[in-house]
């Protein structure tokens, strides 16, 4: 067992969870690291593992969410995520940082319901709906577009990507990690990731352009019908 | 030629993914092309169509999530079946009403099986291991992605590395357990999964 005292450490991460808004904080007292919390779990104390669950619940539900397009499925991913590090915490390597092991479970979930459900190639506009927020008071005006048909074309394209393109775009471009915590996150050098960007950002441009090429001619024959 | 060179880093310079060095250089270069400029700015337009679906800076979780997790969780050291509501596993029950008592048929016959081969001290009803994944062996790992539609309850992996032959591991407090044998593609594919 580290050399840190548990009782600390539940007192730290209780006063953070307790914590009022605005109420002054002891200086010496931060909020726990992940390490802390972690030790804190591997000792058996089911609300430390509620501190990371908060911590980190909204941020992979989104990642889920960016690749599935799908409330159900994501809420979904994100529990199973979840579950299995709980189970395996006991052999939580303290040299990763605990967020890129999650996030990379619910990657790999995701891809793998994806490629069980064979949603990739057929992204309805049931599909796209916003992703769900802690309160309808945090959706900006904006994010109604993802229910527009633009949301949806920009769903579709992005679910035409292969998944090792799609996943970096989902990260970087949704979720603004960057590229050496994406490297992280699907285990491949900082390089690689560059080049997946890079590659999937071009098929990403042409799959929109033709499609918008395609829009463009079918508005054309439109009005040449509408003509005679 | 400078411009082949430029265009190279177009996609990931829309995206603000150059490093100071290669920044320095591109800035340098579209002051001059307007023909990679313009392939920028497409690119930036392209991209921008994504905003609307970007995560906000501290993305909350959905209402209920982090309960619904954690009921997960005290369901699973408890090693109790306690449905809540948009549970994987209460929705799993209320999708196959009757999957529960057979799932946990299967437990006792297949555990009956096993405990029968093991005092044979046989393991031909072992999967059989592709050569090269080191020690042919058995994992069992609860709740696990499904297999089959049986598996939904708490499914098996089977994980041919660090495992000794002819035993099986049960892991966590797994209401029920079923085996099956996997296709080699299936095994090559678990292996090669390295968050378990
Ligand atoms: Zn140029």
């Amino acid at each position: 067992m580290a050399a840190v005292s548990l009782l600390s450490l539940r007192t730290k991460y209780r006063n953070m969870k307790d914590r009022k808004p605005g109420a002054s904080e002891p200086p010496a007292a931060g909020p726990a690291t992940d390490g802390e919390i972690i030790r804190a779990c591997q000792a058996g104390d089911e609300r430390a593992f509620a501190t990371l669950v908060e911590r980190y619940s909204g941020r992979a539900y989104w990642v889920a969410h960016g690749l599935l397009a799908d409330q159900e499925e994501a809420r979904d991913v994100v529990q199973e995520a979840f579950l299995r590090v709980y189970r395996a915490l006991d052999r939580f390597d303290f040299d990763q940082s605990f967020y890129t092991w999650l996030y990379r479970i619910v990657v790999n979930l995701a891809i793998d319901r994806l490629r069980k459900l064979s949603r990739a190639r057929s992204v309805s506009l049931d599909d796209v709906g916003e992703p769900a927020s802690g309160t309808s008071a945090e959706v900006a005006p904006g994010r109604r577009m993802e229910a527009s048909e633009t949301g949806v074309e920009v769903r579709a394209v992005l679910a035409r990507l292969p998944d090792k393109y799609r996943t970096v775009m989902v990260l970087r471009e949704l979720n603004g990690l960057s590229c050496k915590e994406i490297a992280g996150i699907v285990r491949s050098s900082h390089a690689t990731v560059r080049w997946r960007l890079h590659v999937a950002r071009k098929y990403f441009k042409d799959e929109w352009e033709r499609r918008e090429q395609r829009r463009e001619q079918r508005r054309g024959s439109g009005r040449a019908n509408d003509g005679l | 030629m400078a411009c082949d060179r430029q265009r190279k880093l177009i996609p990931l310079a829309a995206g603000h993914d150059l490093t100071a060095a290669e920044f320095r250089e591109f800035d340098e270069h579209l002051r001059s092309c307007l023909s990679c400029y313009r392939e920028y700015r497409d690119y930036q337009d392209v991209l921008a169509l994504l905003d609307p679906l970007r995560a906000p800076e501290s993305p909350a979780a959905p209402d209920g999530l982090v309960e619904e997790i954690m009921a997960e969780v005290r369901c699973g050291r408890a090693g109790a079946h306690a449905p809540h509501a948009g549970s994987l596993r209460a929705r799993c029950a209320r999708l196959f009403p009757g999957a529960l008592p057979i799932a946990a048929a299967l437990v006792l016959f297949c555990g009956a099986g096993l405990l029968y081969f093991a005092s044979r001290g046989g393991n031909e009803r072992l999967p059989r291991i592709p050569a090269g994944f080191g020690e042919p062996a058995i994992r069992v790992v609860h709740d696990a992605a499904p297999l089959s539609p049986a598996d939904e309850f708490g499914g098996i992996l089977v994980i041919p590395e660090r495992m000794r032959p002819g035993k099986l591991h049960h892991l966590g407090p797994a209401p029920f357990f079923e085996t099956e044998s996997l296709p080699p593609a299936r095994l090559r594919q678990v292996s090669d999964r390295d968050d378990f």
